[in-house]
């Protein structure tokens, strides 16, 4: 680029639906997968990532692109992350298994705790609800676990 | 719609449990058929308020973290130590902050379990915190459940690396504490003890735990 005057180490890395991107290498190392694959070097043109699409891409980017700025105070860090996370569940679900796949481990973990946070408190019919989850109990063998775990049922939050 | 949550590996499900209390663990165990064991299979487990009756055992449960368990309870201590009866095999940090150590029955409870035939093979972490009650910090030395705990956990765990004992002594007692610390029977030859009496002890989690190290060095085991 015209504009820079000391040169910057790239690395483009290709999505699942053949999208390139091209990222500086100091922010794309932050994924341990990614890294990984550097030091072997068996990354030496184009960085294929079979599993991550360029929209899920793009949200990656742009926290990992967050995360490598070191002039970041702790606080304002911790705001961004918690904006970050405030995504539909079914993003999150897609955020989640690409930062497992790409061993990104923060990230990982904030989204995971963005489910639990949805989680909480909450009924399991609520739970059901929200995650689209099929109870295949019969009434019965409900009834009997609810009962083995009674302690577990109080006090959750009103549907 | 798809079910995502249910499909998500092991791994990740594991991550989203330990996320929750313990209570909102267990509830998921009456989703669906899938999720009937899910939360026994769980590496960590937080404990934030008090919980009854542990039907199973934690096998994989490798750090467990206990706020606020009050050594003057009976009831509280006897869950207590079944649930560290029920995760021992594979625990490898154990970080418990509790109060309240003076009461005859629960010593007695706890100097019953030098007798019990489960040891801490794996355990390599402890940090315990207590907070005396003021009215019976002259009295420090009677029935002191707290420390019968200790014994018990020094004579059981043979690979126990490092110990960190957290109190709210005054001044003075500290030696007639310490002397009593290095008095213990110690089945780990390698066992690290840092004794730290910070007068307003809070909970530290297993990993801030770690950051602990610079205080001084008590004794070498």
């Amino acid at each position: 680029m015209a504009t820079t005057t000391t040169e910057t180490k790239m690395l483009t890395l290709c999505t699942s639906d053949k999208q390139q991107f091209q990222i500086e290498e100091t922010i794309a190392l932050q994924a341990v997968t990614i890294r990984n694959m550097v030091e072997d070097e068996c990354a030496s043109n184009v960085i294929p990532l079979p599993n991550v699409n360029s929209k899920i891409m793009i949200q990656i980017i742009e926290y990992l692109k967050k995360h490598v700025d070191s002039s970041v105070s702790k606080e304002d860090m911790e705001k961004f992350d918690s904006a970050f996370v405030e995504k539909k569940l079914s993003e999150i679900f897609d955020i989640i298994l690409a930062a497992n796949y790409l061993n990104i481990k923060n990230l990982l973990d904030i989204c995971c705790q963005r489910v639990a946070d949805v989680m909480k408190n909450k009924s399991p019919e609520w739970v059901r609800r929200t995650f689209n989850i099929v109870n295949d109990f019969t009434a019965e063998e409900e009834a009997k676990i609810r009962k083995e775990h009674e302690w577990a049922f109080e006090g959750v939050d009103e549907d | 719609m798809l079910d995502r949550l249910s499909d998500m590996p092991w791994d990740i499900l594991d991550n989203i449990l330990g996320c929750l209390p313990i209570k909102d663990a267990v509830r998921t165990s009456v989703l669906s058929r899938k999720w009937r064991y899910t939360w026994v299979y769980l590496s960590n487990i937080v404990f934030y308020d008090r919980c009854k009756g542990f039907p199973v055992a934690f096998d994989n449960l490798k750090a467990l973290e206990l706020s606020e368990v009050c050594f003057n309870e009976l009831d509280e201590i006897s869950v207590f130590l079944s649930l560290l009866e029920r995760s021992f095999s594979n625990l490898k940090s154990l970080c418990i902050s509790a109060f309240g150590p003076f009461n005859q029955d629960v010593y007695k409870l706890m100097a019953a379990q030098n007798q019990l035939s489960y040891c801490f093979n794996q355990l390599q972490i402890v940090k315990i915190n207590i907070a005396l009650c003021h009215q019976y910090v002259g009295a420090f030395q009677c029935w002191r459940s707290d420390l019968e705990f200790i014994k018990l956990v020094l004579a059981r765990s043979p690979v126990l690396e490092k110990m960190l004992v957290g109190y709210n002594y005054p001044e003075d007692c500290d030696l007639w504490f310490m002397r009593k610390l290095l008095s213990f029977e110690r089945a780990s030859s390698q066992l690290v003890f840092k004794y730290s009496s910070s007068p307003n002890p809070e909970l530290y989690t297993v990993s801030s735990f770690l950051h602990d190290w610079d205080l001084p060095v008590l004794a070498l085991g």
